[in-house]
């Protein structure tokens, strides 16, 4: 019986098509519910209208928790795990018509945890992107704000490991410190070094220049930052050591790594 | 073959309670979820329509169904190509190694995240309104979207930064 149910409910979105007066509302409702984003829509008031199957999924909910506690009853604008990492001030501003990206955002885990009693994530952290867009009425006001999260970095594993790798993925734009790192994975500096190239392979001086390099990859994609601006964004100087290095890695200068990628 | 105990009987009829009640607590979901759908009708297309990220819905035969409006905009492509069946994601993606392989395993079922790509609207362009330079989307999603029947009739690519 209950196996029945969940096939049906599989079938839920199939049955999506009687619904809509059009196919292609039908197949854009499907895609939305299908869609691997987790995708929140919120009301003018900040009360949540839709969640998508990923939200389910990726926390953990289940129908009977959702129909009863977030559908019509959540309230983004009211949760201090939300204000807490995003400024209420910020999330205002997708309610008042803007579009919001909050990139890096940590997920807190053990809020969410409590709040839909599963007991375990399977993992230490997880920072998403946020990207929070409206949707305006004919009249030209805010009828719905969508939320669309993106998993950004998940870590699992070896948890005094996870934490140094989070840690160095935080503050990358420090300068590289062992003792710090050392200090996050609560581990001595000999038995950290030690245990950190074990599970990862390489030590965390390469595991921190190797993120350096990966994010000014990043930037330089961004043609309206010039490569000296690219190498200031990632705390560096372009005259520095650090190009030397860049081209070590990648085997290419910044500007002929811009110039490769630009040709498609 | 004796009859029944009074015990077995009423275990029985404790099961099949319980079937029912939880053929009505699934029947009560079915319809608050059609209400909350009917009642938002209109919304998923909005959904697509305003993101910010493009979006297209294409056909097995990669024939462009449905873009967005960051999608229109990034590519030009007008509702004109999209009715006439003109833009076929196949003829734009050929020279893209992981996008081309990611939409054929969409067909397949396969849901395929992609990162670190290079202007992956690149071929689009050809009808951009103007003369700014395409947006480089480094990562995409290409996602399958079943029929009743379960074959994959449509997939969906939504590319982000």
């Amino acid at each position: 019986m209950i196996t029945n149910h969940k096939e049906n409910q599989n079938s839920l979105a199939d049955s999506f098509q009687s619904f809509f007066n059009s196919d292609k509302e039908a197949l854009l409702a499907k895609a939305i519910e299908l869609f691997p984003y987790m995708i929140h829509v919120f009301a003018p008031d900040g009360t949540t209208v839709f969640v998508n199957e990923a939200v389910r999924k990726q926390y953990g909910i289940t129908r009977e928790l959702l129909e009863e506690t977030v559908i019509g009853k959540y309230n983004v604008l009211k949760d201090p795990a939300v204000t807490s990492n995003i400024p209420l001030s910020v999330l205002q501003r997708a309610f008042r018509g803007e579009t919001i990206y909050c990139p890096d955002i940590k997920i807190p885990l053990s809020v969410l945890s409590e709040r839909f009693g599963v007991q375990d994530y399977d993992m230490e952290a997880m920072y998403q992107d946020i990207t929070n867009f409206p949707i305006f009425d004919d009249a030209g006001q805010v009828a719905y704000v969508v939320g669309i999260q993106t998993v950004r970095r998940v870590y699992r594993g070896k948890e005094e490991i996870e934490r140094a790798k989070e840690y160095i993925e935080t503050h990358w734009l420090e300068v590289f410190d062992i003792n710090e790192m050392a200090k996050a994975a609560c581990l001595s500096r000999t038995h950290f070094s030690r245990l950190f190239k074990k599970h990862t392979g390489m030590t965390p001086h390469d595991y921190y220049v190797n993120f350096k390099v990966s994010r000014i990859k990043e930037k330089l994609s961004d043609s309206n930052l010039s490569i000296s601006q690219v190498f200031t964004a990632c705390g560096l100087d372009y005259n520095g050591y650090f190009a030397k290095v860049f081209k070590e890695k990648t085997g290419l200068s910044p500007s002929q790594y811009r110039k490769n990628t630009q040709q498609g | 073959m004796g009859e029944k105990t009074k015990e077995q009987l009423l275990l029985e009829l404790l099961e099949l309670q319980k079937e029912l009640e939880e053929k009505v607590q699934y029947h009560d979901q079915m319809i608050r979820r059609f209400q909350m759908l009917t009642a938002n009708e209109g919304l998923f297309s909005q959904i697509i329509d305003f993101c910010p990220y493009p979006i297209a819905v294409f056909t097995l035969q990669g024939i462009l169904e449905t873009v967005n409006n960051a999608f229109a905009a990034e590519t030009g492509a007008t509702p004109e190509d999209l009715g006439a069946g003109r833009l076929n994601i196949y003829h734009c993606i050929f020279d893209n190694i992981a996008l081309a392989s990611a939409v054929r395993q969409a067909f397949a079922g396969e849901t395929c995240f992609l990162d670190d790509l290079k202007y992956p609207l690149f071929r689009f362009p050809e009808k951009r309104k103007n003369d700014s330079k395409p947006k480089n989307y480094r990562k995409a999603i290409v996602f399958p979207i079943s029929a009743e029947d379960g074959l994959v009739m449509h997939s969906v690519a939504v590319f982000t930064i």
